[in-house]
């Protein structure tokens, strides 16, 4: 039943955070992150402290007397008396647990062994970045007022730009980004990936990936994880803004990101087609809302905020 | 905040809620062996076919009638009793199908003082002298008649519980 629960309670605070997203039109991109990580943390954190309140929480009395929602009512009916609910939600489940396994997993565990085995992205002998990037840089820690991290060239065709390490983060690009970006837009790139690391995304990230490793069966968490990484880009682009004052231009350096969608058949090929359409969708919402540049309430709402974890915490107590 | 977006979100609330309690009374609907609560004996009856309900024909004259709580299922039934006059739980009487499976009492005997085999009407029946949570007695009696295993629970003295498990049981055998 904690795996019922916590699929349930996720959803619920899925559908709440989405609707008070709605309701209070916040628009804040830092904010939405707050309400999107706790979309993946609270289920984790309030199943426990339910027992803790009440430990007969699970019996049959609570469910009955007390509680609005009682799963197992639901998982006990058999389909056309043959199939019971509840095996085709833990085949659901399985199934969630594959996909974040393949797509998620393995790539962890891929970077880990090239990191073991010397392979990692970082490239520690690298060309050098050029002392025209070194300089952009050195404006942009002024302006930002942190140090200048190491950057470092992949002997790459693609455009490709991204930050490494959470203690001693650095800045990795490819020569395929450097012969394509202008001065502008090298300096947009380069302040979005500054604006990671003062952020601490990677740190950040991790932990959230933490959790959302410890709900590795829960397709919601799969959703919002990927939701709350999106709000964390939006972030950046907003930090990159504010440091170079030129949306138009971070907007055109986006659009550098776009991938063909690979074409043909087979279910590898139709993966990376659907990852990389998703990409894409991405890019453009954030170019969309790059080119408007419209002015938002960027309040950071704590008492909506705490209303609306009141609010989950206080239905998902009723939901066995 | 403003009120009217206030308003609209604890709205929001309250819509869970109900659509929560509507899927929630579904499966009762369209599962009808499921185990759930009947305000009479009669209504267990009469929606469940039941004929086979075993009742005491003794009960202390400190108990009321009718059961404040019937929970019942094809394959099993439970009744609790309330004190005439205090209205706290003073008796849980089960019947249980054998291979189904047991529907916990609200009087659960905490910890047992002692346990013997007794025989009542030539049947064996299994006597737990334990006390509940609060310290006070709530003995046990565990029998199987008639293809169903019965559980008596009973907040007060022994000799009463045996009364009643007794009257439980048909003449012979």
């Amino acid at each position: 039943m904690f795996l019922v629960q916590i699929v349930l309670h996720s959803a619920i605070a899925l559908f709440m955070v989405e609707r008070a997203l709605r309701i209070w039109h916040i628009e804040e991109p830092a904010v939405r992150f707050r309400y999107r990580v706790t979309v993946i943390v609270l289920p984790a954190l309030m199943f426990p402290l339910f027992q803790l309140i009440t430990p007969g929480r699970g019996g049959f009395y609570f469910r009955e007397d007390i509680a609005v929602f009682d799963a197992q009512r639901w998982l006990e009916i058999s389909l056309w008396g043959k199939v019971a609910l509840g095996g085709v939600f833990f085949a659901a489940i399985a199934v969630t647990s594959g996909l974040m396994f393949v797509q998620e997993m393995i790539p962890v565990i891929r970077h880990l062994l090239a990191k073991r085995h010397g392979h990692a992205a970082r490239p520690a002998h690298g060309p050098s970045a050029g002392p025209e990037t070194g300089g952009i840089l050195a404006e942009l820690s002024t302006a930002s007022g942190m140090p200048a991290p190491p950057v470092y060239v992949s002997d790459d065709e693609t455009p490709v730009i991204f930050t490494t390490g959470s203690r001693h983060p650095a800045i990795v690009l490819s020569r395929g980004l450097m012969e394509t970006f202008d001065g502008e837009e090298l300096k947009c790139a380069l302040a979005h990936e500054l604006a990671h690391i003062k952020r601490k995304t990677n740190l950040t990230t991790l932990l959230v990936f933490v959790f959302r490793l410890l709900m590795f069966y829960n397709p919601v968490s799969l959703i919002t994880f990927r939701r709350a990484v999106q709000d964390d880009e939006l972030i950046c682009d907003d930090l990159t803004v504010s440091l170079t004052g030129r949306p138009d231009v971070l907007a055109s350096t986006l659009r550098s990101f776009y991938f063909p969608v690979p074409q043909g058949r087979g279910i590898r090929l139709l993966r990376e087609a659907v990852e990389t359409r998703s990409h894409n969708l991405l890019l453009e919402e954030r170019i969309r809302r790059l080119e408007e540049n419209r002015e938002i309430d960027r309040a950071p709402g704590w008492g909506r905020y705490a209303l609306t974890v009141a609010a989950i915490a206080g239905i998902c107590y009723f939901v066995v | 905040m403003r009120l009217k977006t206030a308003v609209l979100f604890l709205v929001t609330v309250g819509a869970v809620v109900l659509v929560l309690m509507v899927v929630n009374w579904f499966p009762l609907a369209v599962k009808k062996d499921t185990v759930r609560r009947y305000s009479t004996l009669e209504g267990v009856r009469e929606e469940l076919g039941r004929r086979d309900i075993y009742l005491p024909s003794y009960f202390p004259q400190s108990l009321r009638w009718p059961p404040s709580e019937i929970y019942a299922s094809k394959d099993v039934l439970l009744m609790h009793f309330t004190h005439r006059e205090t209205g706290e739980l003073i008796l849980s009487l089960s019947q249980t199908a054998r291979g189904a499976g047991p529907l916990s009492s609200r009087i659960e005997p905490e910890r047992i003082i002692k346990e013997d085999t007794v025989l009542l009407k030539g049947r064996e029946v299994r006597l737990s002298l334990a006390v509940c949570g609060d310290g006070r007695p709530c003995n046990k009696a565990l029998l199987g008649e008639g293809g169903y295993t019965f559980e008596v629970i009973f907040r007060g003295p022994v000799e009463e519980l045996r009364k009643i498990t007794e009257s439980l049981l048909p003449e012979g055998q």
